[in-house]
């Protein structure tokens, strides 16, 4: 028999083994990740108590001048009230933080490339593409030029980080970081001024890095000059009548010296204008194995973006006015990539509107004088070099008459789970190099170019929106937009005074060319890929004072979606600019030319116009060219699309019938004739395109056999799709069953995200909600995730601006508190929230929460 | 150094031990391991450590559960992260108090045997 104190041992060591054992499994199982976010004291259940509205917080901050108030509205739109501006802008870091931590950090991850620290490798791509396109490294050289040229900024943005920082501090200590930080195991690092420039920087990238000269220059080679040209034309087919500027281009009495019209007839692919010869094809096929290379890093195909703002002038308001209207169109996210606020510090800053959250100031709003809005002007800043290598180095290229030694950064990338990978960027005097196979092609982008055209990426928008806050009336508002660098935008502009504007402020980049002639002329963007060797450098941007820009128009409205910024004869040729064909900014233009005066009310109800310019000009001809052929549930559909007023609402069923025949009628002409020419990808031509080769060309070669027989086919296919999806009672399809909006949550997580949700909408209507034109989205459905992001209408009462607005969201980011979806039904019906611009916190009134921050 | 031996004390120490390191930040599993470090020591025998470090394991983390769940919005989170992981609100708290009372059981059992081999008798 075993003595007892063998028998003790032998528990003891058997008990230990089992413990350590257990305790090493768990750390390292899942079980193990389970029992952690089930810790009751700390677990994720403590995160519930995240992003709440407090009853009354009070707080003692040290290093406060004052006490710094921040009153609740009903509406969950916090009102801080502060004596000086750096408190201010500590309270706003304080609610960014406090509403949207984890917000805030994954997207510096995105746009640093550390995303693969907390997920993994299966984020490397994007960590590598964005250590390549290096925003972190011009958000540290703009931090650094702003510390000795513009102090008190920086100041403010510091109080911004300090304020960021207090909260994570004291989330730690409470173990209420929010959910994603503990379903991912990991903690903030402390918050900075390179992190709120980072973000800035990120949202101007994600609006101008436009890839299309990259993508143009394969059309080229695949496609040869003609059909490149025709398909992709250099400015768009139905734009001319409805520029962003009023008038034929002209301004401060300068104008181009060569036709404009001649400009446009131009192959701007030819040697003269990119120093490549594209008619070789020994380098032919050797660029579009190199842009295939550089494709694959990038993984963004060109898509469309865009946004609508515009204004109306006191003569065209009914209440005798000046009105100011915006939609920007950016991915719907949950959280919103918006947060609103109103900021009042002392006399100096009154101002209301939204932010972004991890950036101090008002993007987009009003204050005491003055609204603005913002939507992209959609002209090219970055362009594409090939690079010419040293045989006998691969770290030298060819520049300007001489080898020259690329900057090579290291890049380390950790990788969650312990690993990590070390890239290498190579950067030429154009900027970093994408692709590591082939030909290697450098791109030069403004955001990294910097204002000084020196590659040193400092830019200054920070500065720009700081003084737009503040400003008091026209003058100061156009002053301040010139140090607005990246991106560059249409400022929609109306103020109590009864001026509206619109100024396009922003660094375009200017090449000198040579033209066929031998004329010289200066060119803005590209649509081509250039050679690097030192003839095609920018040589400036243009000077502020041409920028495109309007003041108070004689029609008495300005209208901005993405349209055509100016007319031909603006003195630089603008070349490379992505402009929206102009389905919005014709459909706008008829709602601004539809009645001699406005109300606010029909500022928002033309937000919410789901009129398809396109459907206007596209059925007609298509319904005229299958009329006497079809019959039966045919007939029927096309009953109902001739009897449609064009309005893609979602219980309707003619957008769905017009949405699936344009779609297969659209891939029918250009899937094949691309495929023979060995282009995998989708590059589809625009609408308008499409619609102009109807109109002028219907017997070419897109359409086969026969103009006709094409459009009949399609709708039959259509229709018979359509059918066999959704039944053959016509009566029943609506375009709501196909086109869904789905909010979709940074974690990607459906439990966080919101919908899917039946909405109005489409591609090319003022009402913003694309889905693709691809028919084969019937079996494999694919959601709306764009659109306005934020909608507001500023009416300028002389004494006091009215401000509305709303964005699909919340205010918190805890996902199970009331705030984190309570705007979602509101936008999804139009409706808007007035946004209470008190002068105290006492005439607010009705509040429902305070945080109260005292000097410490 | 001598230990008074009270079991009642044991389960009393197993309980707040638990609570209170749990509630300062040393996380779940370390507070179990305490938790059943002090229910090992102060029980009298061994099938005591067994049964108070058991119901002590039971006890402290749900009397933690119990008032946080207490809190509506605690309940909703619950059933969001169930969502995510995809398994059932009910037996995820399950799980969690299944291994902290194997987690507490073994270290009260260690704690016990070790003591009784090293530490001196109570007289």
């Amino acid at each position: 028999m075993m003595s007892r104190s063998r028998r003790s041992v032998v528990i003891l060591a058997a008990s230990l083994v089992l413990l350590i054992v257990l305790l090493g499994g768990l750390l390292s199982s899942p079980i193990g990740l389970l029992i952690y976010l089930m810790d009751p004291a700390s677990g994720v259940l403590e995160s519930s108590n995240y992003g709440l509205i407090p009853a009354k917080h009070v707080e003692r901050i040290p290093g406060l001048s004052g006490t710094v108030k921040i009153v609740f509205d009903k509406d969950g739109l916090p009102h801080i009230f502060a004596s000086t501006e750096e408190d201010a802008f500590y309270a706003v870091g304080y609610l960014h933080a406090w509403f949207r931590l984890w917000q805030m950090d994954i997207q510096r991850r995105l746009a640093s490339g550390t995303l693969s620290e907390i997920l993994g490798e299966d984020t490397l791509k994007n960590d590598i593409f964005m250590r390549i396109v290096g925003l972190r490294r011009s958000a540290e050289a703009t931090v650094e030029w702003m510390k000795v040229n513009e102090p008190d900024v920086y100041k403010l943005l510091e109080a911004y980080s300090r304020g960021v920082n207090d909260v994570i501090g004291k989330l730690e200590a409470t173990h209420r970081l929010p959910l994603m930080f503990k379903l991912l195991e990991y903690t903030p690092e402390p918050w900075t001024p390179v992190d709120s420039i980072l973000w800035a920087k990120y949202m101007a990238w994600s609006l101008t890095n436009f890839w299309e000269p990259l993508a143009y220059s394969y059309l080229r080679i695949k496609l040869g000059s003609n059909d490149t040209n025709l398909l992709w034309p250099v400015h768009p087919y139905y734009a001319d009548n409805v520029t962003v500027m009023p008038g034929d281009g002209e301004i401060n009495g300068k104008r181009i010296d060569v036709d404009p019209y001649y400009l446009r007839s131009l192959d701007w692919f030819g040697e003269w204008a990119t120093g490549i010869n594209y008619d070789d094809p020994k380098v032919a096929d050797a660029l579009a194995a190199a842009i295939e290379e550089a494709l694959k890093v990038i993984d963004d195909p060109p898509r469309s973006i865009g946004s609508n703002d515009w204004a109306v002038a006191p003569s065209r308001s009914v209440e005798g006015v000046a009105m100011m209207s915006d939609d920007p169109h950016l991915s719907l996210n949950m959280p919103s990539v918006w947060f609103a606020v109103h900021i009042k510090a002392g006399e100096s800053l009154d101002v209301i509107g939204v932010t972004l959250p991890g950036v101090p100031f008002v993007i987009i709003g009003a204050n005491r004088h003055i609204s603005w809005g913002l939507t992209n002007t959609q002209i090219g800043v970055m362009d594409f070099y090939v690079e010419k290598i040293n045989p006998n180095n691969p770290l030298q290229y060819w520049h300007k008459g001489a080898w020259r030694d690329m900057e090579q950064i290291k890049e380390v990338i950790r990788i969650k789970g312990g690993g990590e990978k070390v890239i290498y960027v190579n950067v030429t005097v154009h900027g970093p190099i994408i692709n590591s196979e082939g030909i290697p092609i450098s791109f030069r982008w403004t955001g990294n170019a910097g204002f000084k055209n020196d590659g040193g990426g400092v830019t200054r928008e920070a500065l720009a929106i700081y003084q737009v806050n503040k400003a008091r009336n026209l003058n100061e508002f156009i002053e301040a937009l010139r140090y607005w660098d990246v991106p560059s935008q249409n400022f929609m502009y109306a103020d109590i005074y009864g001026n509206i504007a619109v100024i396009e402020p922003g660094l375009f980049p200017l090449h000198r060319v040579e033209l066929p002639t031998g004329e010289e002329i200066l060119v803005v963007g590209s649509r081509s890929l250039l050679n690097g060797t030192g003839d095609y450098d920018w040589v400036g941007y243009i000077p502020y004072e041409d920028v495109p820009h309007a003041i108070n128009p004689e029609r008495g409205f300005l209208a901005a979606p993405n349209q055509m910024s100016v007319g031909p004869y603006y003195p630089y040729f603008i070349l490379g600019a992505w402009w929206d064909p102009g389905s919005r900014g014709q459909r706008i233009f008829a709602d601004l030319t539809s009645k001699p005066t406005f109300t606010a009310q029909d500022m928002m109800s033309f937000q919410a116009d789901t009129f398809d310019w396109y459907a206007s000009m596209a059925l007609p001809i298509m319904i005229d060219a299958v009329e006497s052929e079809v019959s039966g549930v045919y007939r029927e559909a096309l009953d109902i699309v001739k009897t449609w007023d064009y309005r893609m609402d979602k219980d309707e069923a003619a957008p769905l019938i017009w949405w699936a025949w344009f779609s297969i009628l659209n891939d029918k002409m250009y899937r094949d004739y691309l495929l023979e020419h060995g282009i995998k990808r989708a590059y589809y031509p625009s609408h308008d395109t499409t619609i102009w080769l109807m109109r002028n060309m219907n017997n070419s070669k897109w359409f086969k056999p026969s103009f006709k027989k094409i459009v009949y086919d399609s709708l039959i296919e259509a229709i018979d799709k359509l059918a066999k999806k959704f039944g053959e009672d016509i009566t029943k399809w609506k375009w709501g069953d196909v086109h869904k909006l789905y909010i979709r949550h940074l974690s990607m997580l459906d439990p966080l995200s919101r919908g899917p949700y039946p909405e109005d909408g489409g591609d090319d209507v003022l009402m913003s909600a694309p889905i693709p034109w691809d028919i084969n989205i019937l079996d494999n459905p694919r959601y709306v995730g764009t659109g306005p992001s934020w909608r507001i209408v500023a009416v300028m009462y002389r004494d006091g601006p009215k401000i509305y607005g709303v964005y699909p969201g919340g205010q918190s980011g805890n996902p199970v508190y009331e705030y984190y979806d309570n705007y979602i039904d509101l936008w999804l019906n139009y409706k808007y929230i007035e946004l209470a611009f008190p002068t105290t916190p006492e005439e607010l009134g009705n509040t429902i929460g305070m945080i109260v921050l005292e000097a410490g | 150094m001598k230990i008074y031996k009270n079991n009642w004390y044991a389960l009393l120490a197993g309980i707040l031990g638990g609570i209170a390191l749990d509630y300062l930040g040393l996380g779940i599993l370390l507070a179990a391991v305490v938790s059943g470090v002090l229910v090992g020591l102060f029980t009298t025998k061994l099938r005591y450590t067994l049964a108070l470090s058991t119901l002590s394991g039971i006890l402290w983390p749900a009397i933690l559960m119990a008032f946080q769940l207490a809190n509506s919005m605690s309940m909703e989170m619950l059933s969001l992260v169930s969502e995510i992981a995809g398994f059932p609100p009910m037996a995820m708290l399950g799980i969690t108090i299944i291994i902290i009372v194997v987690v507490s059981m073994l270290s009260a059992i260690t704690t016990h045997v070790l003591a009784g081999l090293t530490l001196p008798k109570e007289p």
